[in-house]
């Protein structure tokens, strides 16, 4: 017993993961970890890690365990507890800046030629004015999407959130099919991610709660609210990134919703600004609401600099060599 | 099967770590020259709680900001222009710190009541020493629910601690907690009377578990005293309802969630269909032991 | 020669001719070359496809829906013609399971191809959801399958007795293979009533079934909120599309065996006339519901809805929708009106215009459709907003045809078209071993 977590520490070492990290992985790796330290008698506080260059780093071993403990206590397909997503995309405040695009591509590591979070240049008739309209993944309460997986890969929490398990999707997109806000994307090939860390070990780390890390080839990824972030305590990156205050975002149980920089009521915003949702006659009850785009504080015009009518995912323009992990490209 | 849970927390600070590090060799590797390392600190005060220094390390590195993390800042304070050590904290993948005490008991102030805490940066490969100090005098907030005519009101007054005296014309607000910001009940520039107090009505209209709603007090960021926070729980917001069709039998339920019609009806089909084609298999074995 | 002789040396096995065995190598090198396209796309993904983000489906799909349609003949040829007692139904039963169950199989295997990660195929059984019309599939498709061999097995165990009797001296290994699947049959008394309830009961069982497969192949599309997909008036609309199929391929493939196998007596311009006049009634059926689907909707379509309508009737997809819709339906349905041409050659080429036109009408039931998303297409490459298969898909298709084909070749080459043992007891011929039984 002994000898073998000592060997599965060893090949960590050898293959130059960070060994630290092990234990934020789940149960078992836990278990390996603790057994290796142990072993070796050099337990304490602090946990030695190994960079990818080879540096060892120190790190409080008692901050990666919490972090662990907080996490087990929540069903990735049950979600927070008293919590209800919701969000509300001020069109009034969108000038196509891409500042939301480009964060949630980066976060999410998006490497595909479709981004989850996309912004739209509409307009209703000729007549009525062209506006800029973000649309993400609508958390519909009736998803179209999940009634129609065969294998509960995508799946409604009690939070509201719509989410992905992609080690258990098999590819077959119906769900994109269904989804009648075509926000649903598809990984046709090995999606071409980098990382700063081995990819076996972001393999390991996968979770519904953290879409695109990583994405797998043969399955479905879409926005997922970034519940990774709201376990911090933080906004989604969209949010974040809006230079604007365009998307607020909060729990519709508490009735408050908060861009960063100004924490409203919902109740009041929808009723001041009179919100909508989008389709509302499909009957799939989304969580995002949308104000119309009355009083817009910069002109339609202006967006249309910023706006790749063939291009949501930008590309970097020489792909980058990673010497450090060639498992990862 | 169990599924895999993971440290999202873990993953970024991670992530930002293996970054910190290159862009760190990355420098190395390209000259000689230190980067300058930036340090802000704010320091807060939660009433009948601990007293903290939120720290954040940036530095300017190829025209953009970068969060330093992993470095060791160490926590001081000063006075008479004597810096005396409180102890050390370590960046994490944001760049951020943070250093608490249980009280302001531990330090003390100087002879006009004002408090100087500091942190430093000693220096390493990659980055410049640097340091930061913060100074301020300790408030007090005193706040109290008060219900008249079925009206709920936070009373509170807030008074320097050192100089016991009360602080007129201080901007002040009261919010309730929630998920990701709090939310100001009270109006937008409300400032200390001459009394030094504030009285604001609390909408009966709140939602919160079980109508309980965690009310704060607070002076942000005030030039002299810092941030004060003072907590009040107040059973007097609107209980919310769960809104979820999580547990009901529904088209988009998970399978163990089916809509009985549909288990009904897809039983029906296999028993049906598979009992005849199992009958009829059987029928072929009869046939085949037939003896002529 | 004995008239007994003479049906056994018609219709029982016959050596592949030059013509039969090129025929072989050709759908075994199509089937190759599919095989090694799939590996590819196995390997690579299935950005080896056209198919995209937006026509997330394409012609794997179209092909599945044609196998699931095409299947469908068993219910309507086999069972509705025995119900019904139709005598002239003989020469199409046997070949129209032999059809059911050769597209059926490629049904299940076809829509496996689609699947990215076929890999996780276990997930659709561990982890099934009830409410997904994929979970119906996945239950539905077996079940035809189960009930559509049994079909094709009762009836000609007979057959296969009368083959291994047949080849005791002459073949002893063939022999025994027909040994081996006739089960010992020997008409007694218990093994005919045996064989002859079975037979009822699975005709019995095959109708509702077909009915059920069609519906739920049409749920796929009318479960999703798509525009030209989300209809009440598609399930039927796929029965009648299967009935059309079905038949069509049925009448191509009995007039080739016609004629390769010599069968003229056999199968006449009798039994061309009668089947010729159910494909027109399929044909008409599937015109009304062609109306009820495209026309109608015209007068109160909303904006999605008309934009649909309009690519279909006048837009990008309008030239290939009015070849079928002409060529592939309407046409055939009037020209099989005369009588002169539901003679067999004549309708061999009417029904070739028929199975065409079914293919593609398939294909424009899932396209289009998709090119048509409630939002804009916008922000991913021009490419996307227009599909038509790759070489793989079309290699992958093509390998699946092949292989349906070559089930079917192989079930003609070994087993009798038409039932010696019926035809023998029908003509009263001595060796006919019913009456034996029975005193």
């Amino acid at each position: 017993m002994e000898d073998k977590s000592k060997e599965t520490r060893r090949k960590f070492l050898d293959t130059g993961l960070k060994v630290g990290l092990a234990t934020a992985l789940g149960g078992a790796a836990l278990t390996q970890f603790k057994e290796g330290f142990a072993s070796e008698g050099d337990t304490g506080a602090k946990m030695q890690l190994m960079t990818t260059d080879g540096t060892l780093i120190e790190v409080d071993a008692s901050q990666v365990e919490e972090n662990l403990a907080s996490h087990m206590e929540r069903d990735p397909r049950e979600g927070f507890e008293n919590t209800k997503f919701v969000m509300v995309v001020d069109l009034a405040k969108c000038e196509n800046a891409l500042a939301c695009q480009r964060s949630c591509n980066k976060h999410h590591y998006i490497t595909g030629e479709n981004a989850w979070l996309k912004v739209y240049n509409m307009q209703d008739n000729e007549t009525s004015s062209p506006y800029w309209m973000p649309t993400m993944c609508q958390h519909c309460d009736k998803p179209a999407c999940v009634t129609v997986c065969p294998v509960d890969a995508t799946f409604k929490r009690k939070d509201g959130l719509v989410l992905i398990d992609n080690e258990r999707c098999i590819g077959c997109r119906f769900c994109m099919a269904a989804c009648p806000y075509s926000t649903r994307v598809f990984n046709w090939s090995e999606p071409q991610q980098q990382f700063e860390m081995n990819m076996e070990m972001v393999d390991h780390l996968h979770s519904p709660e953290y879409a695109g890390m990583p994405s797998k080839m043969g399955t479905v990824d879409k926005c997922d609210f970034c519940p990774h972030q709201t376990a911090k305590g933080e906004l989604p990156h969209c949010v974040t990134a809006c230079p604007n205050g365009v998307f607020y975002f909060g729990n519709k149980y508490e009735d408050t919703v908060t861009n960063g920089n100004e924490t409203v009521r919902l109740s009041k915003l929808l009723e001041k600004n009179s919100g909508y949702r989008l389709f509302e006659d499909l009957g799939t009850e989304p969580s995002v609401y949308y104000l119309p785009p009355k009083d817009r504080i910069t002109p339609f015009e202006d967006g249309l600099e910023n706006y790749n009518e063939f291009e949501s995912v930008e590309k970097p323009g020489e792909p980058v060599e990673n010497a450090d992990n060639p498992e990862a490209s | 099967m169990k599924t895999k849970q993971i440290s999202n927390l873990a993953v970024l600070r991670f992530l930002s770590l293996g970054l910190a590090l290159m862009l760190a060799t990355g420098v190395r590797a390209q000259a000689t020259e230190k980067q300058r390392v930036r340090l802000s600190a704010n320091y807060t005060k939660v009433m009948n709680g601990p007293v903290y220094l939120d720290l954040q390390a940036t530095a300017r590195i190829d025209n953009s900001n970068v969060d330093v993390a992993g470095i060791e800042l160490e926590v001081y304070y000063e006075r008479d222009g004597e810096e005396m050590a409180l102890g050390t904290v370590n960046t994490n993948e944001s760049g951020k710190a943070h250093f608490e005490m249980e009280s302001l008991k531990a330090i003390k102030p100087d002879s006009t009541g004002l408090y100087t805490l500091g942190a430093a940066f000693g220096g390493n490969d990659a980055f410049r020493a640097a340091s930061r100090t913060v100074s301020f005098r300790d408030a007090a907030i005193s706040a109290k629910l008060e219900t008249r005519d079925s009206v709920s009101y936070v009373n509170a007054t807030l008074s320097d601690a050192a100089a016991d005296s009360l602080i007129a014309d201080a901007l002040i607000r009261v919010q309730v907690v929630r998920l990701f910001r709090p939310l100001r009940i009270s109006e937008e520039f409300l400032s200390t009377d001459s009394d030094g107090a504030i009285s604001v009505e609390v909408p009966t209209d709140i939602p919160g578990k079980d109508g309980l709603l965690q009310l704060q007090v607070v002076i942000a960021d005030n030039d002299d005293y810092g941030t004060v926070i003072a907590a009040l729980d107040a059973p007097i917001g609107t209980p919310f309802v769960e809104d979820t069709t999580y547990f009901e039998r529904t088209l988009w339920g998970p399978r163990g969630r089916t809509p009985l019609f549909i288990v009904l009806f897809t039983g029906v089909l296999i028993v049906g269909s598979w009992g005849v084609i199992v009958y009829l298999i059987r029928n072929l074995f009869k046939i085949a032991k037939n003896k002529p | 020669m004995s008239r007994f002789e003479q049906l056994i040396q018609d219709l029982g096995p016959r050596k592949f001719s030059l013509k039969g065995k090129l025929w072989m190598a050709l759908l075994i090198v199509i089937s190759v070359a599919g095989i090694a396209a799939y590996v590819d796309q196995l390997i690579r993904g299935q950005e080896v496809t056209n198919m995209r983000d937006y026509v997330l489906w394409g012609f794997y799909i179209s092909n599945f829906v044609f196998f699931v349609a095409t299947s469908f003949v068993a219910a309507i040829v086999v069972a509705v013609l025995r119900l019904t007692n139709n005598e002239w139904r003989r020469p199409f039963v046997r070949l129209a399971e032999i059809v059911a169950v050769a597209c059926i199989i490629m049904a299940g295997i076809t829509i496996m191809i689609d699947m990215a990660r076929p890999d996780r195929i276990l997930n659709l059984f561990v982890h099934a959801r009830l409410q997904s019309p994929i979970t119906w599939d996945v239950i539905i498709i077996p079940t035809f399958m189960a009930v559509s061999i049994l079909l094709l097995y009762f009836p000609m165990l007979p057959d296969l007795a009368i083959l291994r009797d047949h080849y005791r001296d002459k073949h002893p290994r063939l022999s025994k293979i027909y040994g081996i699947f006739a089960l010992k049959w020997q008409w007694t008394k218990q093994q005919l009533r045996l064989q002859q309830k079975s037979i009822q009961i699975v005709v019995l069982l095959i109708i509702p079934l077909g009915l059920i497969l069609e519906s739920i192949d049409a749920y796929l599309f009318s479960t999703t909120y798509r525009v030209g997909w989300d209809s009440s008036n598609f399930a039927p609309y796929f029965i009648s599309g299967a009935m059309v199929s079905g038949l069509g391929t049925l009448v191509a493939l009995v007039y080739v065996v016609r004629k390769n196998k010599k069968l003229e007596n056999y199968i006449t311009d009798y039994h061309f006339e009668k089947i010729g006049r159910l494909l027109v009634l399929a044909l008409m059926i599937y015109i009304y519901f062609n109306i009820n689907e495209y026309l109608v909707p015209l007068f109160t379509s909303k904006e999605a809805e008309s934009e649909h309508l309009n690519t279909l009737l006048v837009g990008d997809y309008a030239v290939p929708f009015w070849l079928v819709t002409i060529g592939g339906l309407v046409l055939p349905a009037l020209l099989l009106l005369f009588k002169r041409l539901r003679k067999p050659r004549p309708m061999f080429y009417i029904s070739l215009l028929v199975v065409l036109g079914s293919y593609w009408k398939r294909y424009l039931i899932v396209t289009p459709t998709l090119l048509h998303p409630y939002l804009p297409i916008q922000g991913v490459p021009e490419s996307w907003r227009h599909y038509f298969p790759s070489l793989h898909e079309w290699a992958i298709t093509g390998a699946t045809l092949a292989m349906a084909l070559l089930i079917i070749t192989l079930l003609v080459r070994y087993v009798p078209v038409i039932s010696i043992d019926r035809l023998a007891e029908e003509e009263g011929l001595e060796e006919a071993k019913h009456k034996e039984a029975a005193a």
